[in-house]
């Protein structure tokens, strides 16, 4: 079950880019490639050499802001971003953000409020094609392919790319609806019996299965807040996606419902790449195993988690990691 | 380093370090004193010695209590994690310093008991004031986070072991000298191997105030003093690994 978002080849030969990136330039700087770095298919691994951390320096170096520092994963990388800047109406959110975001590993976007990272975040999904007044410039490539390219489907790629927000947004439909509703915009499914199976799975691999399997046809509205969480993941999970992008899934639910996110995220990055943006930094360090700190709309340092969280390179990360901002 | 948003925490945190350093203080007077009751044959002080060793423990168990408290209530995390934790392993460093420094107390009233050595104990005395400056300069290297001066003291831990190895001939010559002096001497010997051991603790202290700066571990291998190659298989390693 995959999807064709990306038209043929034959139409994207010829075919200029339709928006603001329609010249990897700014700033009169040639912008570096992003599907350069990226690793297209999942078995094949990055050179993670010296080389490829030279050249990611240089283009620190070779951008305006100040120096971002960066460990840069090992594993394939999924989605990767290059000089990535968004502005709405006119006025910059985000600076030249760039990053490399691995598969099957949470990613965690950290920062104060205002700092872009949930900007950061919409952007991987076209998000903020949804807002009037909102520019994206930059590269952003998912697999080697730039997601913001005219030939790509923003409906279809947000079937790859998934999103979870933070208060639970199910449809005022049964529960059974709520997951089905995906595969079959999609035409992923057709027979009944076959869609029965991609929702109980789907809402076995959300952990909800168990709680819900009597009530299927009841109203989603009637579930709690943690557990309308999980149809909401159970949901995005179900058109079989490659990307699951959260906002802050966890900041409306009590402790034990954030455990039961927490732990079903631990659960789901064998399968998926996730990028979640969180305010509370213990969760980042117990839930990811890659941090990106961002600060005033610049990314300031990414590593590993445990990196960050037991000895950051660099002071903004440290004053923000142990309270010590305001 | 920037204050914390929420003020009470860093002053929990610089509570522990100050209390650390206070222990620090305590332990060094401890070991000073109680060389000096060896020296001196001062029965008084090194009574003091053994009774104050008690309040080293009271303090040990404080910062231990203190900082549960902090990392239960506040969860530090990177310098702020690092600087709980050093408080905590230094406070047990400290606390077996001051047990060393009781033992030597301890063992000073017995000697006094018995006829003078004098050439002996100067030799404890001289091995116990380098052990004591480097206590002292460890304890200074943490109180001012001086990372080279920490390192300076782990570096030169083979000082200490040379110190240890020669008394212990010494002590050796004098006993098969005349063996009346065996009961003496091995209270000496027991004294130099606490010294010994009270040096093993400042490297370790200079360890964690390094971790505490850092992050990191000490790298590389300690300059290593060993024992003579003339005393064949009788003598044990005589330096202990820490």
């Amino acid at each position: 079950m995959k999807f064709r978002i990306f038209r043929s080849a034959e139409d994207q030969t010829g075919a200029g880019r339709s928006d603001p990136i329609e010249t990897p330039r700014m700033g009169g700087q040639v912008l570096p490639h992003a599907d350069a770095p990226a690793a297209v298919s999942g078995d094949q691994v990055e050179p993670q050499g010296d080389a490829a951390v030279e050249a990611r320096r240089e283009d620190a170096t070779r951008s305006a802001g100040p120096t971002v520092v960066v460990s840069p994963p090992t594993g394939p990388i999924k989605i990767a971003a290059r000089d990535v800047s968004v502005f709405y109406d006119g006025k910059q959110a985000l600076y030249d953000v760039s990053l490399d975001i691995p598969d099957k590993t949470v990613t965690a976007l950290i920062g104060p409020s205002g700092c872009g990272k949930s900007t950061f975040l919409r952007t991987m999904n076209r998000m903020n094609d949804t807002i009037a007044g909102a520019k994206v410039t930059g590269r952003i490539a998912m697999d080697g392919e730039d997601i913001n390219d005219r030939s790509i489907d923003p409906v279809l790629l947000r079937a790859r790319v998934g999103m979870v927000f933070q208060r639970p947004n199910p449809f005022p439909k049964s529960i059974y609806e709520n997951v089905a509703y995906g595969p079959k915009i999609h035409g992923l499914v057709s027979a009944k019996s076959e869609m029965d199976g991609v929702v109980e799975s789907a809402l076995k691999r959300a952990g909800l299965w168990e709680e819900v399997a009597d009530r299927l046809q009841s109203s989603a509205m009637g579930l709690s807040g943690g557990q309308q969480q999980r149809l909401v993941i159970a949901r995005a999970i179900a058109v079989n996606p490659e990307v699951i992008l959260m906002d802050e899934p966890c900041s409306a639910l009590d402790p034990i419902a954030t455990a039961r996110i927490e732990e079903l995220i631990d659960e789901l990055r064998e399968r998926f790449c996730i990028v979640i943006v969180t305010h509370s930094m213990a969760q980042a360090a117990r839930v990811s195993q890659r941090t990106a700190f961002f600060h005033m709309g610049r990314l300031v340092e990414t590593g590993d988690t445990e990196d960050i969280f037991q000895n950051p390179r660099e002071r903004r990360t440290l004053d923000y990691i142990t309270g010590r901002f305001g | 380093m920037n204050q914390h948003t929420v003020k009470a925490y860093g002053d929990e945190l610089n509570q522990i370090t100050a209390e650390v350093a206070r222990m620090g203080g305590l332990a060094e007077a401890q070991v000073s004193d109680a060389i000096d009751s060896v020296a001196r044959r001062d029965i008084a002080l090194a009574r003091a010695v053994v009774e104050r060793d008690l309040k080293l423990d009271a303090l040990h168990r404080d910062i231990e209590k203190k900082a549960i408290r902090l990392i239960a209530l506040r969860q530090p995390v990177a310098s702020d994690l690092r600087r709980t934790l050093g408080a905590m392993k230094m406070a047990s460093d400290l606390e077996r310093t001051g047990d060393l420094a009781k033992n030597i107390a301890k063992r000073a009233l017995i000697l006094a008991e018995s006829e003078p050595m004098q050439p002996l104990t100067r030799s404890i005395e001289r091995m116990g004031r380098l052990v004591s400056t480097r206590l002292r300069d460890v304890l200074d290297a943490y109180t001012a986070s001086e990372l080279d001066r920490a390192v300076a003291v782990w570096q030169t831990d083979d000082e200490v072991d040379e110190h240890y190895n020669s008394l212990f001939r010494e002590l050796l010559t004098y006993m098969m000298g005349d063996p009346r002096t065996i009961g003496a001497c091995t209270h000496l010997l027991f004294m130099a191997k606490n010294l010994e051991r009270i040096g093993d603790h400042a490297t370790n202290i200079a360890e964690t105030v390094h971790y505490e700066i850092t992050g990191d571990d000490m790298l590389g291998e300690r300059p290593r003093a060993h024992p003579g190659a003339e005393d064949e298989a009788s003598t044990p390693n005589l330096t202990t690994s820490h």
